[in-house]
């Protein structure tokens, strides 16, 4: 379980988080969503250990964050960042495998836990690539083979473990969206927690189990999708009175993943 | 003799040195490194350090230096007393003028770039000015330092003193004459420029007494300009 | 990694082949100690020819009887071999392998650290300190620093060097870490500056400066191993190699660090740590190396991008291959500077430059595209 305790944060004097409390069981994935500037990245980025609270504490499985040392956390959780630069010559392998010496000792078969990784985002084949030359796209997908090999299985030591993800699948075309979500959704099933930053609300709905919406740094609404994606929710939170699970009115055509199949 | 380029005397390499097989090794005052030094002597070569002067009693000191060194004492005394007589020789003819008539000379070690590296006290240069009876026009300082324009003016130097570094290095008169700083001394009006070699000039030898000579007669001579 | 383990005891096709295999897989660790192998053989090899190779004719045959205890037919000739051999060439081929390490390692991390190819220890201010300290010993040693000459004798310059570099890091790091954080970015902009001021404090030293000063200060910062001595080697050596002990720590840093600062934490990085024994490690190791050759360039930066072209930028490969590769090339180097123009001989950082300058552009025109610039 990861617990954030009414953490805020103050940053460039600013305050950026102000009494932010919410739980992430193991087995759940959690949905933190919201206008740009609400916060959702910097609270990820609280969780993460990345910055520093001025108040509040978080725990991740009984353990006070600011208590663990960065190895220590690093078997505990993955983080799956917005976007990388990588300023070298590394190839796709050879990126994933760095996921792997962050790992514990002693994983089982690494070569094999690699290859596994890239099957899973549906890069195989891609190992003898450069990063480099990749798309937007396929990079994110490297780097959640990274986190995953990082990770590498979602109940570790006896203690359920944690992928955070920033904006997972901004960057993604629809079906690599849908392989992500449900890549993280499978993460969940096998006994891990997922708490990601959400942009897509429609993606958040069918695979979240949690919904927390924030606004100016704080959070205004947390629950069920069903519960808390409201028509008066979008108007306080986004600025936008949107009907919520209503076909438009004028006869333009839409798509919603909800509606993929497979 | 051709001798072998051992590069730069501060800067030895002692296995270069050991390399062309020297029976002996003499070394001026200020060569280096120590390391390198320290090496050579360890290596058994039969090693001696001559100090480094600018007067007529350093001259004929480092003949005798030499010549005990290589053991043909001698010739060494038989040398350094025809030196001897000629020195005081051409030193009673130059030192003639007294102070007030000797030119200003003033010895120029380069104008690399418009920086004119002039030479104050203590050096070579300014010991075999005062030895062939002029005055140095720079004697505000010691050592060779790049001087000002401004301070080269007001040096009011009548002759511009050079090596002479072969013919593809040299700065002809009319070029040297057309800097700025130069070009409004009385050296300048008189077109009045110096080459001599190097080793000659301020080598502080036996043929010394032949550059005092030399220098006497370009600095007094009926020709303002002696460039050779 | 020993050679048995790299070979696998196969047979040399199979080698080959599983090798290709891997690369075309994109895994580059096979190749890399294949290479690493290959390397340490090629330093052995250089390290051995250059103790046979000099201006001098010296026979090692000797030196190795007397070694062994036996009596010399012709003792001038044997303490003449010896002096060759073991108090010329001997600490010259030490210190060139000690310092051309120690340049290469340093500027891999370097780069790693601050994320970019065209990195080198010249960034955390050692260069222009130790500059600036070996140019204040030369011109102040006869005036000014008088006692210290008495004291030191003819270390008063390496010791004037390697203060100032320190000094200087020192300097930069307490300027560019708030709070327990040290900012790479002001650290680089901070470094210009100081560099700058630096320069500026040399060039009034350069005036005052004696003809003699002037040649001394030119041939320093030029670099030359000419120095070298058993001294020396103890001196600068055990620091350069304590230097060179703290790169399998940094390495996995280094690797996780590409990612960005914030990456490698959530990886199990200790960043913080990892600045301060990257930062320190850089500058003692070339701050000795500057310290004790002078300045020389382009091993730095040449080694490493040389070498991840060909084995990739996995610090746990590229470090212990930039050492081998930087002391081979130093000592190669110097065998060219003792050998060209004697009995003179040339400084090392003149030969460095001019092989690595056109080398360094060779590399950017042909592999622009790899390397996004």
């Amino acid at each position: 379980m990861i617990r954030v305790y009414d953490i805020s944060v103050r940053l460039s004097g600013r305050q950026v988080l102000s009494g932010v409390s919410f739980d992430a069981s193991p087995g759940s994935m959690t949905a933190i969503v919201g206008p740009n500037g609400s916060g959702k990245t910097t609270t990820l980025k609280a969780i993460s250990g990345e910055l520093a609270l001025s108040a509040g504490r978080v725990t991740i499985n009984g353990h006070d964050l600011s208590r663990l040392r960065p190895w220590e956390l690093a078997l505990k959780r993955g983080v799956l960042p917005q976007a990388t630069v990588v300023s070298f010559p590394f190839t796709v392998r050879e990126i994933v495998g760095l996921g792997l010496s962050a790992a514990a000792a002693g994983t089982t078969r690494p070569e094999r836990l690699a290859d596994e990784a890239l099957e899973a985002v549906d890069l195989a084949g891609f190992s003898g690539r450069f990063y480099r030359e990749l798309s937007g796209g396929e990079q994110q997908r490297v780097q959640l083979a990274r986190v995953l090999c990082q990770i590498s299985a979602p109940v570790g030591d006896g203690e359920p473990r944690y992928l955070l993800l920033d904006e997972p699948v901004s960057s993604l075309d629809i079906r690599h969206q849908l392989t992500i979500m449900r890549l993280a959704r499978q993460f969940c099933e096998g006994g891990g927690g997922v708490i990601a930053a959400m942009h897509d609300l429609n993606l958040t709905a069918m695979f979240a189990d949690r919904m927390v919406m924030m606004k100016a740094g704080r959070i205004r609404a947390s629950g069920a999708p069903r519960d808390v994606l409201t028509d008066d929710a979008m108007e306080v939170v986004f600025g936008c009175r949107m009907r919520v699970s209503v076909a438009p009115e004028h006869d333009t055509p839409f798509v919603l993943p909800q509606a993929a199949s497979i | 003799m051709r001798l072998p380029d051992v590069g730069y005397m501060r800067r030895l390499a002692p296995e270069g040195i050991i390399a062309v097989n020297p029976t002996a090794i003499v070394a001026v005052e200020g060569s280096g490194p120590p390391e390198a030094l320290a090496l050579l002597k360890e290596a058994n070569i039969p090693f001696t350090t001559i100090a480094e002067t600018y007067d007529r009693q350093g001259i004929l000191a480092k003949i005798r230096a030499i010549g005990a060194f290589l053991g043909v004492e001698d010739k060494a005394e038989a040398l350094a007393r025809s030196v001897e007589k000629e020195l005081d020789a051409t030193l009673a003819g130059a030192d003639l003028r007294p102070e007030g008539d000797r030119k200003r000379v003033l010895f120029v070690l380069s104008v690399e770039g418009g920086k004119i590296m002039a030479s104050g006290t203590g050096t070579a240069a300014s010991s075999i000015l005062g030895l062939a009876g002029a005055a140095n026009a720079a004697g505000g300082f010691t050592g060779y330092k790049a001087m000002t324009d401004e301070a080269i003016v007001e040096a009011k130097p009548d002759v511009i003193l050079m090596m002479d570094r072969g013919g593809s290095q040299g700065t002809s008169a009319d070029a040297l004459f057309a800097l700025p700083a130069l070009s409004l001394t009385p050296a300048a009006k008189a077109k009045a420029l110096i080459r001599m070699d190097g080793l000659h000039l301020l080598g502080f030898g036996p043929r010394t007494a032949s550059a005092i000579r030399e220098l006497n007669a370009a600095i007094y001579g009926k020709k303002a300009n002696a460039s050779e | 990694m020993p050679p048995s383990e790299a070979i696998g005891g196969r047979s040399a096709p199979e080698l080959a082949g599983d090798l290709l295999h891997a690369w075309r897989r994109g895994d580059r660790s096979r190749l890399a100690r294949f290479v690493i192998v290959v390397l340490a053989a090629l330093a052995l090899a250089t390290f051995a020819t250059s103790i046979v190779t000099g201006a001098a004719d010296a026979s090692l045959g000797n030196v190795l009887r007397w070694l062994a205890g036996e009596a010399a037919a012709d003792q001038r000739l044997s303490a003449r071999d010896r002096i060759i051999i073991l108090d010329i060439r001997l600490p010259r081929a030490v210190l060139g392998m000690l310092v051309g390490a120690a340049l290469a390692v340093s500027g891999a991390v370097m780069q790693g650290l601050f994320r970019n190819p065209l990195a080198d220890p010249g960034l955390v201010g050692v260069s222009s300190g130790a500059s600036l300290g070996a140019v204040l010993a030369i011109v102040l040693g006869s005036a000014a620093l008088a006692p210290l000459l008495a004291l030191f004798g003819v270390y008063t310059l390496p010791l004037g060097a390697f203060c100032g570099g320190l000094a200087t890091t020192v300097l930069l790091y307490r300027i560019a870490t708030r709070g327990g954080e040290t900012s790479v970015a002001t650290m680089l902009l901070a470094g210009i500056a100081l560099g700058a001021l630096a320069n500026a404090v040399t060039g009034v030293l350069v005036f005052i400066a004696d003809d003699k000063q002037l040649r001394d200060l030119t041939f320093w910062g030029l670099g030359s191993l000419a120095g070298a001595s058993w001294t020396k080697i103890a001196a600068a050596g055990p620091i350069i190699l304590l230097a060179l002990a703290t790169t399998p720590f940094l390495a996995r840093g280094l690797n996780a660090i590409t990612f960005g600062e914030a990456a490698a934490f959530h990886m199990g990085i200790p960043v913080q740590r990892l600045k301060n024994i990257a930062i320190l490690s850089v500058a003692a190791a070339t701050g000795a190396s500057v310290a004790v050759c002078g300045g020389i360039g382009f091993v730095g930066i040449v080694v490493p991008h040389l070498l991840r072209l060909v084995i990739g930028p996995d610090h746990r490969y590229l470090l212990p291959a930039a050492a081998l590769l930087g002391g081979t090339m130093l000592i190669f180097a110097d065998m060219l500077a003792r050998t060209i123009v004697s009995p003179a001989e040339l400084p090392i950082g003149i030969i460095t430059a001019f092989v690595g300058a056109p080398f360094f552009l060779w590399i950017l025109l042909r592999g622009r595209s790899h390397m996004g610039l």
